[in-house]
């Protein structure tokens, strides 16, 4: 609360720094406007209804305001505080509810495939989660190719359940995510879901659930040099760069992999987001979102857009104009054609 | 909902305007209605802080052209509702703000960089551009505006025409008035007109000039070409400490007598340059400068020399250029402003100018009659940021803990500013909170004459009405 009330005396310094202000060009999702309506909504000056349900969902829970904030707003955790209210009342715009009926039914990116007996020690834990798997299969299957000794669990993290509010459902689904990983021999979890980790580390223990140690698998990766070196550019995603702090490793890869690594104009940081997550009610803009990151990808005249997110991986290349991979395919493919 | 007769909304009006820029541009929604109930003027911030309603329009509408915006306007003026344009809403004057509710016309649709023309050296560029991306498609091809203002990370090119704003390079780039070639502006009676980006003109009065700083009340701004120039190859700062306030105005007015243009000027009183010398580890003094200069590594250097040794003969001792990049550092930084108001208090820019010759006196009074107002647990703090060969500006900042002594405040500060011949605004513009010194700056004849070409533009008078005092008999506060 104190957070948000700082925010109602602001001078707005973060606007240009707002993707969600750019591409709906409107002040009300400017991050001081959604702590003055948080304020309303708490004191009942205003009241609930859908279109302030559907505000919560369109602005972004990216981070990417916080580089200029003087405010010390956090309005990720603003929004998703409003996100989760609005579930609480059943105030949820079309896009989120056919979310949460997909969960339900767990089908679409919360279809689960069978996760393998493991045979013989395990050295690490590959969690396959549902949502990566249906947003970018060939993330996913590159990982596996990586890990040929690790076992593999197929479950649902819950992330994009918990990023649309929907905290009942997200916390079921992370604890029965962390049941299927507590039945295996205490070792690291790897995955190439920025989200998973962000939910087994940091929004597990506020849910009431035990952490696990977890991380991306593009911090545990080595590799060798590519058998064709490309100018390549590396998208930061919103998770992985500003929540989880992995900006070089990536990085650090694509340079072991022979290949030039050249920047965009935003970058690590400042990167601007590459679009929202499941069940954005405004498909329109998201794809702006998306096109613009990609517009500036091409403007550094790399070959190959490279990001390590899956969500990343699919907003960007649904846009085109550019090859698009995960960091982790590259990998794969260098040890696959070094050694075939 | 405002303190102020609400207009008369026709409840067909959000239809009407839905058939004009699309149902989705329209808004009645509480929440957007109360988003758009405030922008950055202090008292609005603090009354809100404390729960007050503020100004929320009746309705929001985001036109995305200006043939939009033109039906738009032609309609208001049928139904006689109050249109006030709103762009970043970070004018600290209150300029945006629906005193009679009606329509907010958020310019932010208008968000297009047009043209960049190397050749001219010329941008093309919609009202609604942020006034931060429009700098970064500059500098991506090596040029810029020189227009930084504090709020530039919030606030848009249509802003800063409405109030005629002013940068911290301004000492070299000048204000916006003196960059903008050309405008595409609307009219309260829908006609759109479009002047001519000569460089200049001598066809009669400038209509470019007189809608800058009319703060959207006789015509709304959909476009504008400014000038632009290269982006400076290199940059250096350098800082003096001076004896005195008025050693420090005199160096800096020798120092645009000599012809020269460091884009930025920056001259501290003893309690605001204290900070920054704290910051920097330099022990505290009566007056701190701060200069940069931009150009070939050699021409910085030249300028540099010339400007320090003008400093030497005012007795001022050369720090360097740490003072600079500090100030740097934290130019968006202005919790200082923000602080005081979230505890309850109230704080506020005022920038007023003079001439060289008034600018020293013109300090001194208005520090000593506002300081009375502040009284002790209050603070005054001054500065010079903008800078010319025949005057400056002079920033006069205060913080104190009773918000209800604002308008004492003002009162004081431009009754010394009247005394000693100053401008009661460089470049915040009027809005709502200086409005009613309107005739003291330009005398009764003055004002009436512009209140005459008001009506004239105008003649429902539904452009931003309350601002500028341009409303005979229907004052802003």
């Amino acid at each position: 609360v104190t957070d948000f009330r700082r925010a109602l005396v602001c001078h707005d310094q973060c606007v240009a720094d707002s993707p969600a202000i750019t591409v709906h060009r409107t002040t009300t999702l400017a991050p001081s406007r959604l702590a003055l309506i948080a304020d309303r909504l708490a004191s009942g000056a205003l009241s609930w209804d859908l279109d302030v349900a559907r505000l919560a969902h369109l602005a972004l829970t990216s981070d990417r305001e916080r580089e200029s904030c003087i405010c010390g707003l956090d309005l990720t955790g603003l929004s998703w505080s409003l996100r989760a209210e609005a579930a609480r009342r059943d105030l949820l715009p079309d896009s989120v509810r056919a979310v949460r009926r997909d969960w339900e039914a767990r089908a679409g990116p919360f279809a689960l495939a069978e996760s393998p007996r493991p045979d013989g020690p395990v050295e690490v834990v590959h969690l396959i989660d549902s949502v990566a798997l249906w947003l970018a299969p060939d993330s996913v299957r590159a990982a596996e190719r990586l890990l040929p000794s690790a076992a593999s669990v197929h479950a649902t993290a819950g992330f994009e359940l918990y990023d649309l509010g929907l905290v009942d459902e997200a916390r079921t689904a992370l604890a029965e995510t962390i049941a299927r990983l507590r039945a295996l021999p205490a070792v690291p979890v790897v995955t190439v879901s920025p989200g998973a980790v962000l939910m087994l580390t940091e929004i597990g223990p506020r849910l009431g659930l035990e952490p696990v140690e977890a991380m991306p698998l593009v911090s545990r990766l080595e590799t060798r040099p590519a058998v064709r070196p490309q100018v390549v550019t590396f998208h930061d995603s919103s998770l992985l760069g500003r929540r989880l702090g992995v900006l070089e490793p990536p990085r650090c890869l694509l340079r072991a992999l022979g290949h030039e690594v050249v920047e965009m104009r935003r970058t690590r940081e400042r990167a601007w987001p590459s679009g929202p997550r499941l069940g954005y009610p405004d498909p329109d803009a998201a794809r702006a979102m998306a096109a613009a990151r990609v517009e500036e990808a091409v403007a550094t005249g790399a070959r190959i857009l490279v990001t390590a997110s899956p969500q990343a991986r699919h907003n960007l290349a649904a846009v085109g104009g550019i090859e698009v991979r995960d960091v982790v395919e590259l990998v794969a493919e260098a040890f696959g054609e070094a050694s075939g | 909902v405002s303190a102020h007769e609400p207009a008369d909304i026709d409840s067909a009006l959000p239809a009407r305007l839905a058939a004009i820029v699309g149902a989705r541009h329209v808004s009645t929604a509480a929440a957007d209605r109360l988003a758009y109930a405030r922008d950055v003027f202090p008292p609005a911030l603090v009354a809100m802080r404390a729960g007050g309603p503020g100004h929320p329009p009746d309705l929001v509408v985001r036109p995305g052209r200006a043939e939009e915006v033109a039906g738009v306007l032609r309609l208001a003026s049928e139904l006689r509702v109050p249109v006030v344009p709103y762009g970043g809403g970070s004018g600290i004057a209150g300029a945006a703000l629906a005193i009679r509710g009606g329509i907010v016309l958020d310019t932010k649709r208008l968000d297009r960089v047009l043209d960049i023309d190397e050749t001219s050296l010329t941008v093309r560029v919609q009202a609604g551009v942020i006034g931060a991306h429009l700098e970064e498609a500059l500098n991506a091809k090596g040029l810029t505006l020189g227009h930084s203002p504090q709020s530039m990370r919030s606030s848009t090119v249509g802003g800063w025409i409405a109030c005629r704003a002013a940068g911290v390079h301004s000492t070299r780039y000048g204000k916006i008035e003196d960059m903008v070639l050309a405008l595409e502006a609307v009219l309260a009676t829908g006609e759109i007109i479009r002047t001519l980006d000569a460089p200049r003109s001598s066809t009669g009065p400038d209509l470019d000039q007189l809608i800058l700083g009319s703060e959207g009340t006789l015509a709304v701004v959909t476009e504008a070409t400014l000038a632009i120039h290269e982006l400076p190859p290199h940059r250096a700062y350098d800082g003096f400490l001076l004896d005195s306030l008025e050693a420090g105005l005199e160096a800096v007015r020798l120092v645009m007598r000599r012809g020269l243009r460091p884009p930025i000027v920056r001259l501290y009183d003893a309690e605001e340059g204290a900070h920054l010398l704290e910051r920097a580890g330099t022990e505290p003094g009566p007056a701190a400068l701060i200069v940069e200069s931009v150009g070939t590594e050699d021409e910085v250097a030249r300028e540099l020399e010339l400007i320090a040794r003008i400093c030497a003969d005012q007795g001022a001792r050369r720090v360097g250029g740490g003072l600079g990049r500090i100030w740097e550092s934290r130019r968006f930084d202005t919790t200082g402003l923000l602080t005081a108001m979230r505890e309850g208090g109230i704080a506020d820019a005022l920038e007023v100018a003079a001439p060289w010759r008034r600018l020293g006196p013109l300090y001194r009074a208005m520090r000593a009659r506002m300081a009375v107002v502040a009284g002790p647990e209050g603070l005054v703090l001054g500065h010079l940021s903008h800078a010319y060969p025949t005057g400056g500006n002079l920033y006069m900042i205060f913080r104190m803990g009773d918000p209800d002594g604002y308008s004492r405040m003002l009162e004081a500060a431009f009754a010394a500013c009247r005394d000693h011949g100053g401008s009661i605004s460089h470049h915040h513009g009027i809005g709502l909170g200086k409005a009613r010194w309107m005739a003291q700056e330009h005398g009764q004849a003055g004002l009436e004459a512009l209140g005459r070409i008001k009506h004239a533009l105008d003649p429902a008078g539904i452009l931003n009405p309350g601002k500028l005092w341009l409303n005979p008999g229907k004052p802003g506060l």
